[in-house]
């Protein structure tokens, strides 16, 4: 039996979900079919909080990749370990919550650098600043209103990109323990400035938060509920344990229908939809699409110039630690997210050599007293630890830049929700070394203007966490997988919504400006379907 | 403390598999529960960070053991074991050292619990002392102290007044 819908939504993650509200919100009517490969994964319950506290455990754990499963070539080791979640709700039931834009260079990357993609969209385009004067949307300004993000408007850069606009909840103020390193910052002319987070609504003891006392932080899965719950959204339907296996593409190369595997039954069910839209994060978009062969798609939906999968970028982590003799304050961070960042080397002259954004680690300086109370240390000892070494790092995300020859491939082979597993060849940029070095070099004189000793200044490799482009939009199909509405070049109705579709990764985290992309998308469907 | 021999007698040395001790019990009589509340409470008496024999916290800790209890894997096993294993070693050393000795020198070998000691110390004892340090205990230490620690529940979302020890820039005269 084929069943049909005005859109059919490929992955429940953040993005799908935005665009999905926005258009129901616009006619509750439409009916909206979307499918996750992963499990509603209970969360919510004193246990659960308790055994996360307790032992550190998630009741989604079980819902990431698992070590070893993918592999990487080239010259690095990519990180897969819990860089996404594969769950209703998508990776937003565990991320950080960082809710930063992007800023207006950013969207010019190869004009400025002569390196990585221009977007086809400018800053303006998500945040116009005639917004009110025009009646364009805000779409920054909405997506923070949306997931609720506090943060301070008056630092130097938010006063050159917001456009007079608040945030809609006052900022997370800094810690005691930040005390060191924000004076660090001053003396070498780094400004500090306060992480913006998304705190959206009231607790919701979820069992997978770790932001108490201040009770929750955004995440998706209470969006996907309440659409749910809506009595107004009668057609609204959402599927866990549905994997997508194939776009069924006609002659014109439009999509046709999409199959799917429901992994319980082991049947296999065809969908048809006007609109179809992959919002599967930015592997499993680029890889599904590969996998959708057709009369117009030899080598897979949307990839006749061969850009699917390449370009694959994320930043490599740079971090530098100190540490002071002696701690009288007892210092420990208290929260167990980051408070203190700066954007002070996220800027169009470092771009070049690659932007980098500077937080403080969100766990130290930090002493577990429970462990050591385990360990059997006694009152004095523990007493001592507190006062005694302090550690603090300084950690950065170092922007990257697509590269053709960085690409995502499928790995044969399935894993436990019936996705196909992933080779990632990545080479590293022969300049990064050098970059890199001198990124650490600048983010060592806060420690030496703090008079701590350096125990390490050094950088990761790159990870899944914040990967981009593997679907990057282009003016043309000769530079992009899709075009400035994220639509699949050559087709009419197929789009992805996902940070695949980032021409870059920039220095910060993506999830603010895929929610003001997932928008800016349904307000492009809500116009061009008739809504 | 590997350095140490294990303490206890045959109770204690009793030798178990390593993963959660079923019991056919599906709750905790009441006196079953006070004596692990007088397990819980000398752990506040042995390391000296929560004031009045740990009373400010009783209502997190019965929460914390109904959760325990009453929703899979249940803990009943474990609660009744930690039990029998305490009343052990006071016997065998009277109270006072009997706590002393099963935090501070037990003797249990690194590695996966596989004796009832084992059990009660790394299932009971060791969640009791993160419970405990989690509801407010970590405020017992060298002061000053932080006033927030991963998990403690102190106040409302929107509260003006900080909720951690805040940062005060030089010469601001706050
Ligand atoms: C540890 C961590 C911390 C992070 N912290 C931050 C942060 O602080 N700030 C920030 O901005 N970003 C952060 N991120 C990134 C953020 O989580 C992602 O940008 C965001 O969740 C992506 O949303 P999405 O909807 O595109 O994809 P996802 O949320 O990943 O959802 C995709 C969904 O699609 C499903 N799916 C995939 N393939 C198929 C298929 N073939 N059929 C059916 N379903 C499919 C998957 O099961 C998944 O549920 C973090 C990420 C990680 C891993």
């Amino acid at each position: 039996m084929t069943e049909h819908f005005q859109f059919v939504f490929i992955g429940s993650g953040v993005a799908a979900i935005t665009v999905s509200k926005r258009l129901l919100e616009h006619n509750p009517n439409a009916s909206i079919l979307m499918l996750d490969a992963g499990p509603k994964v209970e969360a919510k319950g004193r246990r659960y909080w308790w055994d996360y506290l307790i032992f550190d455990r998630k009741p989604y754990d079980f819902c990431y990749d698992i070590k070893g499963e993918n592999e990487t070539k080239g010259d690095i080791n990519w990180g897969y370990f819990s860089s996404r979640v594969m769950a209703y709700g998508g990776s937003t039931v565990h991320w950080g919550a960082w809710s930063v834009r992007y800023k207006p260079e950013d969207f010019n990357l190869y004009s400025n650098t002569e390196e990585g993609a221009d977007w086809p969209i400018n800053y303006e385009d998500l945040s116009p600043p005639d917004a009110e004067a025009t009646g364009k949307t805000d779409y920054y300004y909405e997506a923070e209103q949306y997931l609720s993000v506090c943060g301070d408007p008056e630092e130097s850069w938010n006063r050159e990109m917001r456009n007079g606009k608040p945030y809609p909840r006052p900022d997370f103020g800094w810690t005691a323990a930040d005390g060191v390193m924000i004076e660090g910052m001053q003396t070498v002319g780094i400004e500090p400035g306060k992480m913006p987070i998304a705190r959206y609504r009231k607790c919701m003891t979820t069992g997978t938060c770790k932001y108490c006392p201040f009770g929750s932080r955004f995440n998706a899965q209470y969006v996907l509920d309440d659409l749910i719950a809506d009595p107004r959204y009668q057609n609204f339907e959402q599927r866990c344990h549905a994997t997508v296996l194939n776009i069924v593409t006609d002659d014109k190369g439009n999509a046709a229908a999409i199959e799917y595997l429901d992994t319980r039954t082991g049947e296999t069910r065809t969908i048809t939809a006007d609109t179809y839209v992959v919002a599967a994060g930015t592997y499993e978009s680029s890889k599904l699409m590969m996998r959708s062969t057709g009369p117009k798609w030899e080598n897979g939906v949307g990839n006749n110039t061969d850009l699917l999968g390449r370009h694959i970028v994320s930043h490599s982590f740079l971090r530098v630690k100190g540490t002071t003799p002696t701690n009288p304050e007892h210092w420990v961070q208290e929260y167990d997210f980051p408070t203190l960042m700066s954007r002070s080397y996220d800027t169009p002259e470092m771009q070049k050599d690659g932007k980098i954004f500077m937080f403080k680690n969100r766990v130290l300086p930090n002493t577990d007293i429970a462990k050591l109370m385990m360990q059997g240390k006694t009152r004095d000892e523990i007493n001592a630890i507190l006062g005694g070494p302090m550690a603090i790092e300084m950690q950065a995300f170092y922007e990257e830049k697509g590269r053709f020859e960085n690409r995502l491939t499928l790995k044969p082979g399935t894993n436990r929700f019936g996705l196909p597993l992933t080779t990632i060849e990545y080479h590293r940029d022969p300049r990064f070394f050098k970059r890199a070095e001198d990124r650490l070099a600048r983010m060592s004189k806060v420690f030496d203007a703090m008079n701590y000793k350096i125990e390490h200044a050094k950088y990761d490799d790159p990870g899944g966490h914040h990967a981009t482009s593997t679907c990057r939009m282009g003016e043309t199909e000769a530079d992009g997988v899709t075009d400035r509405d994220m639509k699949v070049f050559g087709t009419d109705n197929l789009y992805v919504c996902s940070n695949a579709a980032f021409p870059s990764c920039t220095a910060v985290n993506p999830t603010l400006t895929l929610t003001a992309m997932s928008m800016r998308l349904g307000d492009h469907l809500i116009r061009t379907t008739n809504l | 403390m590997t350095d140490t021999e294990m303490i206890g007698g045959p109770i204690s040395k009793g030798v178990v598999l390593a993963n959660l001790l079923d019991h056919e019990d599906t709750f905790l009589a009441a006196h079953q529960h006070d004596q692990l509340w007088d397990i819980f409470v000398e752990i506040g008496r042995a390391w000296g960070n929560i004031a009045n024999d740990s009373a400010s916290i009783k209502s997190s800790w019965r929460e914390f053991v109904h959760a325990k209890t009453s929703e899979p894997p249940s803990y009943i096993g474990e609660y009744v074991n930690a039990i029998s294993v305490v009343q052990e070693l006071v016997r065998l050393y009277g109270h006072e050292d009997a706590f002393h000795k099963l935090f501070f020198a037990n003797g249990i070998p690194e590695g996966p619990p596989v004796t009832r000691l084992a059990h009660a110390k790394v299932y009971v004892i060791d969640e009791f002392i993160r419970m405990q340090t989690v509801a407010g205990g970590f405020k017992g230490f060298a002061q000053p102290a932080s006033l927030n620690y991963k998990g403690y529940v102190g106040g409302s979302r929107y509260n003006e007044t900080p909720r951690v020890r805040a940062y005060t820039p030089k010469g601001s005269g706050q």
